[in-house]
């Protein structure tokens, strides 16, 4: 299938204002496969075709979310998403503990949207214990939250395989990690004691009122399976669960300023973070 | 990464015009949609920015919010920026300086003034 | 059981928590009256948080009801009430269209521009019968729009009018849009008008240089050819995606087997220059579907693992062309390329050299 420039960038373009998440160029390639999918399966010839569909016959949206959902990779492993991480632990964090601290405030709570299977906030739950000075001193909560139950359930149990721990530093894999057999590996109950997991419906109107006072919200990946209105509701929602200060984290092609213009944005590490 | 010129419009043919207008004369340009989108790719840059023009009625974040924004920021506070708006009164003008751009151009765009314009602020 | 009056004081409230769920339980709740309240809050809320919840509440309300009530916040001297009014009223739906009808008889220019801004998000069947109506705006900003809008919109009816406008204004920024919108919807007459406009590449002054370009990508003609290979040398810099996307457009309108050998030269120069990676990787993909013999030495040139999108190029160029003598050399390529990407680019260009020589 030819995909010239143009239209790669026309299609792109429309991701991007609709949903916020952005592909470099270099993603040519990756995204002219699973469009050929889409279109095969709708019986499009031409892109140009395809992209008017989406543009003017596609009202409801659905042949865009189909799209979407073969663009967006949705595995999860821990410390997925380095870099972001790194901003989180060196920058973040220690303005937050700063301000704690100056106001004689001795806890921090993180709240994980969209939680899966436990990686991301058990990497949470280490990069904490790792980062915080005097630990113990501190009280940590770290709040996961998924719709599946049955996810939950794994992430409760807190045991991996190779694919999921196969970026922890190898300190860390030795520090917090058990084998209970070949292949698996079991995170510490040092960890899994900082981390509270939950079923919750995001789209549930009345589900997050009640949380509050949190300094960090992980929200990676998630948004780009609702739609318009409700991934705005959901981000006001954690505008206002977080303290004035705190910081929300999407996936880092995901573009926060298309949902909410609320938030304060800055660069820290040469990274683009939201606060309230 | 060299400096750039930030136009913002939610207008397409807009942003190209202007676009064109600024290449013919050797300059570098980012654009975006909206203020929103404006801030986002300010923030995604390390900074080398040369000038912004920017439109007031945009979607999600209008011009005067978005200059107020960059203003209240140490590291744009000296930025350059320029409005090139379809709003002609004078109360909007007002607004436009009091939000803390450097100027006000009223579309559709003569692009010898904008260049001049764009040469004087510049310094060149 | 619901409190409306406590809802109400909620909706005041010195906390933006408080306010911005009270706005929501409001509108849940179907408070009577809510759309008006949400509507008296948002002209006095300070926090842009609330303001947004409030804006994002009133989106999903749909009817006669909304749109009354929203229409004259259009007017009002803040911004953000105003674009918000404006984003309200895209997600409407059809009837919404009747109101927009109106405004754009409103003496206020901007109000008409907003009714345009409306109407193409709206995009139904009738949307574009009103907004080429403003194509009698005697605001020269509301017929540019209406002319961008129609080119987005695709709409053929009104190629006349517009080929008119191309020729009789002397705005270059009409012209320029003119020439865009054409692009899409333009047709024989078009090409004539604008083939005399722009009799020598000279005579197009720079600005209009991109927009013909624009047209060209999607109108031209191979007569066009010589004119893009002068602009390719002298701005080819400066318009890449401009120029590349006109010489697609040209060679898929005139199907040969070969680049004519002006052109191929042009190119081989051109892709020798400084621009961007992506737009190499272009090239040498268009050039995968031409016969001339110097294109398969150009795309061997070219598999340079380092350098892995324009390799890709090559290599889904060469899969192209055709020449099974690429094969070895592809086969040794893809141990070295460590970008899965292009591993998977190579592989495919075997395969298909494979099949070829079955």
């Amino acid at each position: 299938m030819e995909l010239p420039l143009e239209y790669f960038i026309k299609l792109r373009n429309l991701i991007y204002e609709r949903t916020g998440i952005s592909y470099e160029e270099n993603k040519i390639y990756y995204i002219k496969k699973r469009l050929q999918q889409r279109m095969d399966a709708g019986g499009f010839d031409k892109v140009e075709d395809y992209i008017r569909h989406l543009k003017i016959f596609d009202p409801q949206g659905r042949e865009f979310q189909e799209l979407m959902n073969l663009l967006t990779v949705n595995e999860t492993y821990f410390f997925r998403e380095f870099s972001q991480l790194q901003v989180f632990a060196e920058s973040c964090l220690e303005e937050i503990t700063r301000e704690k601290l100056a106001a004689g405030i001795r806890n921090i709570k993180v709240f994980c949207a969209g939680c899966s299977t436990g990686e991301e906030p058990y990497t949470l739950g280490i990069i904490l214990r790792e980062m915080l000075e005097n630990f113990s001193a501190w009280r940590v909560l770290i709040k996961a939250v998924d719709i599946d139950e049955n996810v939950l359930g794994a992430a409760r149990r807190g045991v991996y395989d190779q694919r999921a721990i196969k970026d922890v530093p190898q300190a860390y894999l030795r520090e917090y990690f058990t084998t209970p057999s070949v292949g698996e590996y079991a995170i510490n109950p040092n960890i899994k004691d900082m981390v509270v997991f939950e079923h919750l419906n995001l789209m549930d109107r009345k589900a997050l009122r009640y949380e509050e006072d949190y300094d960090f919200v992980f929200c990676r990946n998630v948004l780009i399976y609702f739609d318009d209105v409700s991934r705005k509701q959901v981000v006001d929602k954690f505008y206002g669960m977080l303290r004035k200060g705190g910081f929300i984290f999407l996936g880092h092609a995901e573009s926060l300023s298309r949902i909410s213009t609320a938030f304060r944005i800055r660069r820290l590490n040469e990274q683009i973070v939201y606060q309230r | 990464m060299g400096e750039k010129v930030l136009i913002v419009d939610d207008s397409e043919m807009i942003r190209n015009f202007h676009s064109y207008i600024l290449k013919s004369i050797g300059l570098e340009i980012v654009t975006a949609l909206d203020g929103a989108d404006a801030l986002e790719k300010i923030y995604s840059s390390d900074g080398n920015l040369l000038i912004c023009l920017t439109d007031i009625n945009m979607p999600n974040m209008d011009g005067y919010t978005l200059i107020e924004r960059l203003r209240e920021d140490p590291q744009y506070e000296d930025l350059p920026i320029i409005i090139i708006s379809t709003e002609d009164e004078l109360q909007d003008k007002q607004r436009g300086f009091e939000a803390g751009a450097n100027l006000y151009i009223v579309k559709p765009t003569d692009p010898d003034e904008l260049v001049e314009n764009i040469r004087m602020l510049l310094g060149k | 059981m619901i409190n409306i009056d406590e809802l109400v004081s909620d909706l005041n409230n010195g906390d933006e928590k408080t306010r911005a769920f009270a706005a929501e339980d409001i509108i849940f709740d179907k408070i009577p009256g809510g759309v008006q309240l949400l509507i008296g809050r948002l002209m006095i809320e300070t926090s842009r948080y609330v303001r947004e919840v409030i804006v994002n509440c009133l989106k999903g309300i749909k009817g006669r009801d909304v749109v009354e009530k929203i229409i004259p916040l259009l007017s009002s001297d803040d911004a953000f009430i105003r674009n918000a009014s404006i984003e309200i009223l895209s997600t409407q739906g059809e009837f919404a269209t009747e109101f927009m009808r109106k405004l754009l008889g409103d003496p206020d220019k901007d109000i008409r521009k907003f009714a345009l801004d409306i109407l193409f998000q709206l995009k139904n069947l009738n949307t574009a019968e009103l907004i080429a109506e403003a194509l009698n705006d005697p605001d020269i900003n509301n017929l540019i729009t209406a002319v961008e809008y129609l080119g987005h919109m695709e709409d053929t009816s009104y190629t006349y009018r517009i080929n008119q406008l191309f020729i009789n204004t002397d705005n270059i920024l009409l012209r320029c849009t003119c020439l865009e919108t054409l692009a899409q919807i333009g047709d024989e007459e078009s090409v004539r008008y604008i083939n005399k406009m722009y009799p020598r590449y000279e005579e197009t002054s720079f600005l209009e240089q991109y927009s013909f370009l624009k047209f060209v990508a999607r109108k031209g003609a191979d007569i066009h050819l010589p004119l893009i290979t002068v602009l390719m040398e002298e701005k080819g810099q400066v318009m890449p995606k401009e120029i590349i996307n006109a010489i697609e457009g040209i060679l898929a309108r005139y199907p040969q087997e070969e680049v004519p050998s002006e052109l191929l030269q042009a190119l081989d120069a051109y892709l020798r220059t400084d621009i961007d990676a992506i737009n190499k990787y272009e090239l040498l993909v268009l050039l995968g579907r031409y016969r001339n013999q110097e294109i398969y030495r150009l795309l061997i040139k070219y598999l340079e693992p380092d350098q892995p999108l324009i390799c890709m190029g090559a290599a889904e160029g060469l899969g192209l062309y055709g020449n099974p003598e690429a094969l070895p050399i592809l086969v040794q390529l893809k141990e070295k390329a460590g970008d899965p990407d292009l591993a998977e680019t190579i592989e495919r260009s075997i395969s298909k050299l494979k099949q070829q020589m079955e």
